[in-house]
């Protein structure tokens, strides 16, 4: 009876039905690597040109730009009292609205009752017929279309203040564009390195580490500034699964067919074999895990900083989007030819290809060096979207702590 | 016509083409054998599913030092075996010595039978016996292998081989002789 099942069965075939692959097809774990970007070469490329693009995006914006005052604006010039025995150009500065202004200045031969005619993109020389003259340092006020313009005052009268200053109230009643002062956005490089601690609302397992190093540049327009740059988060988690395996023991030769062959010395059997591998009964083993994830993070930060002598404070919250670039989950470590069947419970923290966070951090800087600064800030990090996929971790918002460093590069 | 070698490779690239062709060229034969290893047909398409996923997803292990088709193989007996260990049935345990093998039925009655009565047959043994009947006489696996995969002790393992036999031969008297 052994014989016959053994005959009939050992080659038995049934067609499955079609939807079974369907179901397979649409659970095919996906073994790439995963991440976004696979080759790390292109990774730091993206990145290195994403940091120069900022930086040089950056310096336009402070050579070229400006805000934007509508014709209807209003604003006040202070400048020392001029000197009637020199005709030196003079230069002031003037903060109304938080901008610096310079504005050169020739002293008059002698002042009419029309007062000041402004002249702003032309030098003195273009127009000498003029009484007094203003000139605004066409590098530093302009007009949005590069043409210059003559602007005349509706209150141009000068008056003497308590400060023994002369002030200026200019009205553009007539200009019918906008006009451009330049500011002096402050621009600051920054590296920094921040070390944290991740936690787990929802889950009792112990807390994992995190490494971040980032560069930014910093945009920094009066009392307020936002911050961006490229960082990479290096991240560890501890955990483990159960698997089964069966260990390779050797091969053995299956005679699977019989044929005779007739030759001179009479009828000889030819058994036709292939060889069969022979392994170990089912085994159940632990498997200890320390993975390893490296994110490329993009934080977009705006804040506000006050500056009190060479000390500032600050604080500052926004987005930072992570995309995974590299991972290293060791697998447990088998003999070539032994056969890992599956795992059968999971405990291994697993995180995902790319995720949310909202960052909120206050700190201080310390300006110890005309181009250079240090600063210390308390991170807080909390995660928008999960930052794992495996169902061992219940929190979905998991959130860190940290303590960001840094040196700072003013421009 | 994709070789093994290309199949396996495409399959480590995530082909779906090659993945769809190793699956039409061994889901038959796997088909078959999950077929024996459950009681019916539905179970049998949850088996041959995991078996092949298990399949794709360790394709990665399997070092080209045997037959492919033995690897397939064997990863669909033992997803099978964690099958019905899941369902956490026990079998029953009964002392090789208490097992009477005694019925010796003529050839003759089982050769009449198609495949697919020997195949119900087979489906209609308790899960415990069914298993170690087709790991024994089958598969060809010893008992000592058998008690090991199925966590039973060799004795039981000839036991319920032994209660098999008897139950099958039973079945084979009862469909000659309704």
């Amino acid at each position: 009876m052994d014989e016959v099942f053994r005959e009939r069965f050992r080659s038995f075939e049934a067609q499955p039905p079609e939807q079974v692959w369907e179901r397979i097809k649409a659970n095919i774990p996906n073994n790439s690597s995963g991440t976004l970007f696979s080759n790390p070469v292109s990774l730091a490329t993206l990145a290195a040109l994403f940091l120069i693009a900022l930086i040089v995006g950056l310096y336009v914006i402070k050579q070229d730009n400006g805000i934007t005052y509508n014709k209807s604006s209003a604003s006040s010039f202070t400048k020392a009292k001029p000197d009637t025995q020199s005709n030196t150009p003079e230069s002031v500065t003037n903060s109304s609205a938080g901008l610096d202004v310079n504005i050169t200045t020739i002293i008059p031969q002698e002042i009419d009752n029309t007062g000041p005619t402004t002249s702003f993109g032309k030098t003195f020389q273009d127009e000498p017929e003029q009484n007094y003259r203003e000139t605004i340092n066409p590098l530093t006020l302009n007009v949005i279309d590069g043409s210059s313009l003559n602007i005349p005052h509706s209150s141009s009268q000068p008056i003497l203040d308590n400060n023994n200053s002369f002030v200026y109230k200019v009205k553009y009643t007539s200009l019918n564009e906008k006009i451009t002062y330049k500011f002096k956005p402050e621009l600051l490089l920054g590296i920094y390195f921040n070390p944290e601690v991740m936690f787990y609302p929802d889950d009792n397992i112990p807390n994992q580490s995190a490494y971040h190093f980032d560069l930014t540049a910093t945009l920094q327009y009066t009392d307020f500034f936002i911050e961006s740059g490229v960082g990479l988060n290096l991240s560890r988690d501890e955990g483990g699964y159960t698997y089964n395996y069966q260990e390779y023991l050797g091969t053995y030769d299956d005679v699977y067919e019989v044929t005779f062959d007739t030759t001179e010395n009479g009828v000889v059997p030819v058994y036709h074999t292939s060889p069969v591998d022979v392994y170990d009964s089912v085994k159940e083993s632990y498997h200890s895990s320390k993975n390893r994830y490296t994110y490329l993070e993009i934080p977009v930060l705006f804040g506000f900083r006050k500056n009190i002598g060479k000390l500032s404070w600050f604080v500052k919250a926004g987005p930072a989007f992570s995309f995974l670039v590299h991972k290293n989950m060791p697998e447990a470590a088998f003999r070539e030819r032994d056969l890992m069947l599956g795992i059968s419970e999971n405990k291994q923290p697993e995180r995902v290809n790319s995720n949310v966070q909202l960052l909120l951090s206050a700190g201080i800087n310390y300006r110890f060096h005309e181009n250079f600064s240090l600063s210390c800030e308390p991170m807080f990090r909390y995660y928008i979207t999960s930052a794992y996929k495996s169902d061992y971790i219940k929190s979905k918002h998991t959130y860190t702590a940290g303590l960001r460093v840094g040196l700072l590069y003013n421009f | 016509m994709l070789n093994e070698e290309q199949i396996i490779e495409g399959c480590l690239q995530n082909d779906s083409h090659a993945q769809e062709t190793l699956y039409r060229r061994f889901a038959p034969k796997m088909f078959g054998i999950c077929l024996r290893f459950t009681r019916n047909k539905m179970e049998a398409e949850d088996v041959l599913q995991d078996g092949f996923i298990k399949v794709f997803t360790y394709l990665k292990d399997f070092k080209n030092e045997g037959s492919l088709e033995g690897w397939i193989r064997r990863t669909m007996i033992n997803t099978a075996i964690n099958y019905y260990k899941k369902m956490v049935r026990k079998f029953n345990e009964t002392d090789i010595e208490q097992a009477d093998y005694v019925l010796m039925e003529d050839e003759t009655a089982i050769d009449r039978l198609s495949n697919i009565e020997l195949l119900q047959l087979i489906q209609e043994l308790p899960d415990g016996y069914r298993m170690v009947f087709n790991l024994a006489i089958i598969e060809g696996y010893s008992h000592k292998e058998i008690g090991d995969m199925l966590n039973i002790s060799e004795n039981t393992s000839k036991s319920q081989l032994s209660r098999a036999r008897n139950a099958l031969q039973m079945k084979i008297k009862k469909t000659k002789n309704p």
